[in-house]
């Protein structure tokens, strides 16, 4: 409730300020490169700022802005908007130097979010939150809203299919509590 | 493939920098979005269009419910009319469905039943029943007609009663409420009759109440009305012809005699012809008893039919009825004399020996036959209400087979058992040098 009153306390344009960033990186993380990230971020942005009402406090802002975020991420991969990775947009990583590892790291990536696209929403958004955004379990599960112990399996679902798609079958995964 | 350094580049990815006025844009953007959104009429105040498909849903479920079920339909051979003060509130007997066929049978019929009708013309009506609960009032079948109801693990044959069976998963039930039905299963066949009831175990017990028995006693008081006034109205007439066919035959010197010629005789005697015996000494002789208050009931309707000359109709029923009596004075009526010795013989009764031995005797002129079947029956024996009757055609038997000494034997028997006999001038005369 102590959160509740925080937020509306605080302007809403403050608010979406400062959830912007890290909007833009959670949801290009859940969808990977992609030419219609910002449209999926304005959509999520308005969501939120229409959802602010109904927040209780029950969960930190960041988790319910999360919440929201999934949702719309979803819900346009649901429609198809994501478009062919245009892997121009996604920038080097600063120890990426050699042109030829730059052009290995794009096509891991590529591998990795095409494999993605084969898991169901569920699977995928625990895969991203607990395994990408290091989030336990039970904190996936605040955020999906569901059990702790549904993350793990979904977890543990989303992990085979992908070592068994992208065939790296001796991958050794970070233990889950 | 390298799936942990994917994660790693994965974790590592940040999105291209946003300059702040790009970053203010979008803010502004989606709080403007949020209050256009906000600032929306309400379509039809409020009204969701999402539950226009949960609403169509309802009606079509509301109206699949209110309308009368199919079978129904197909045994009216028409729709039935819409009635949704019946669906409401709906009481078992209410709820049972009525159909009058063109001979006056009626048929009512539980709701959810699915049956067949398989034949329907005058002298046939079959139907298959399925499951469910079907109450029939059948009226009494002429000649070759038949009505036949045919349920799971049985098959009901009908001459004229009133009577509901029941089929389902579980068992077929055959209730009957007036008259008697012949219900074949297994190959047996089992004669039930009124108040009692049959299930396809082969259990009969007496008759419980079921869902249509408000229906089944109207049916049986209709029955009941109709009976008074067909009797009333054909009855008459008939009892007219067989009063004034038995003065005929009174005045007549030359009826209930027959001459027994070719044959080495001491004596001309001869034992008065009746056909068929008298009803009171049938009804007297038959069970009426309330267990078998089903069987006095067909034994009336059975005297009727012989005394309207029906003799056919009244062979039939003696024989679905189990009265081997009725049958047998039917078959002599008809002058199947063999055939009329067969059904007294499967009677139980020393009445049915009697009977038996009086046609060997009168009409198969067989004495011989006839004195072995008496000196075996209890019909001669203490305490037979038929023993004076059974003693002078034992006698006249043993005098038609030549057998005077067992002939004069009987005499002395029965002039000291019944010195007042009527045929104490033939035991006189057999007992005469």
């Amino acid at each position: 409730m102590a959160q509740a009153r925080l937020v509306s306390l605080v302007e809403p344009q403050h608010l979406l300020r400062d959830l912007l960033p890290k909007l833009r990186t959670w949801l290009l993380r859940y969808l990977g490169p992609c030419a219609v990230l910002d449209d999926v971020v304005q959509d999520a942005l308005i969501e939120i700022s229409r959802s602010l009402s109904s927040f209780r406090g029950d969960s930190s802002i960041d988790t319910f802005a999360y919440r929201i975020a999934i949702r719309v991420a979803s819900r346009a991969l649901k429609k198809q908007s994501r478009r062919v990775a245009v892997l121009r947009l996604v920038p080097a990583a600063p120890d990426t130097i050699d042109p030829h590892l730059q052009l290995a790291n794009r096509e891991l990536l590529r591998q990795l979010y095409d494999a993605l696209d084969g898991l169901p929403h569920k699977q995928r958004s625990v895969f991203v939150l607990c395994d990408i955004e290091e989030h336990s379990p039970t904190e996936a599960a605040a955020i999906l809203n569901c059990k702790a112990a549904t993350v793990r399996s979904q977890l543990r679902r989303a992990r085979n299919h992908l070592a068994r798609t992208l065939g790296d079958s001796n991958v050794t995964w970070k233990e889950v509590e | 493939m390298d799936l942990k350094r994917a994660i790693d580049l994965a974790q590592k990815q940040t999105p291209l920098a946003l300059s702040a006025a790009e970053a203010e844009y979008m803010v502004q953007e989606a709080l403007a979005a949020q209050s256009r959104i906000s600032s929306r009429k309400p379509v039809l105040g409020g009204f969701s269009w999402q539950f226009v498909p949960m609403l169509f849903c309802s009606a079509a479920l509301l109206f699949w419910w209110l309308w009368p079920t199919a079978p129904v339909s197909e045994m009216a051979g028409q729709r039935p009319a819409f009635d949704l003060a019946s669906r409401v509130a709906p009481p078992a007997s209410a709820l049972a469905s009525r159909l009058q066929l063109p001979n006056g049978d009626e048929i009512a019929a539980s709701p959810g039943v699915h049956f067949r009708l398989v034949e329907a013309n005058a002298n046939s009506r079959a139907i298959d029943l399925s499951s469910g609960d079907m109450l029939f009032s059948v009226k009494p079948l002429k000649g070759d007609q038949s009505f036949v109801v045919t349920a799971p693990g049985l098959r009901v044959r009908v001459t004229g009663t009133v009577f509901s069976v029941h089929a389902s998963a579980a068992a077929t039930v055959v209730r009957v409420y007036e008259g008697a039905v012949e219900v074949l299963m297994n190959g047996n066949t089992h004669n039930v009759s009124a108040g009692q009831q049959i299930n396809s175990d082969g259990l009969r017990v007496q008759r419980e109440p079921d869902a249509l028995s408000s229906v089944a006693d109207e049916f049986v008081a209709a029955r009941a009305a109709w009976k008074s006034q067909s009797e009333e109205t054909k009855a008459a007439p008939a009892r007219q012809e067989v009063s004034q066919t038995r003065a005929r035959r009174a005045t007549d010197p030359t009826k209930g005699t027959k001459p027994v010629a070719g044959r080495k005789q001491r004596t001309e005697v001869s034992m008065p012809a009746e056909s068929p015996m008298p009803e009171a000494e049938l009804t007297a002789l038959q069970p009426t008893t309330p267990e078998h208050a089903g069987e006095a009931d067909a034994l009336r309707q059975g005297q009727r039919l012989l005394a309207q000359g029906r003799f056919a109709e009244a062979a039939e029923l003696g024989r679905i009825e189990s009265l081997p009596i009725l049958r047998g004075d039917a078959l002599r009526a008809q002058g199947k004399h063999r055939a009329a010795v067969a059904a007294y013989q499967q009677s139980t009764s020393m009445l049915g020996t009697y009977l038996a031995a009086r046609i060997i005797l009168s009409e198969l002129s067989q004495p011989l036959e006839a004195l072995n079947l008496l000196s075996n029956s209890p019909a001669i024996g203490v305490g037979s209400p038929i023993r004076e009757r059974a003693l002078a055609l034992q006698m006249q038997a043993a005098v038609q087979a030549s057998q005077p000494s067992k002939a004069e034997k009987i005499a002395r028997s029965y002039l000291k058992l019944f010195p007042e006999g009527g045929a104490n001038a033939f035991a006189n005369q057999v007992l005469a040098p």
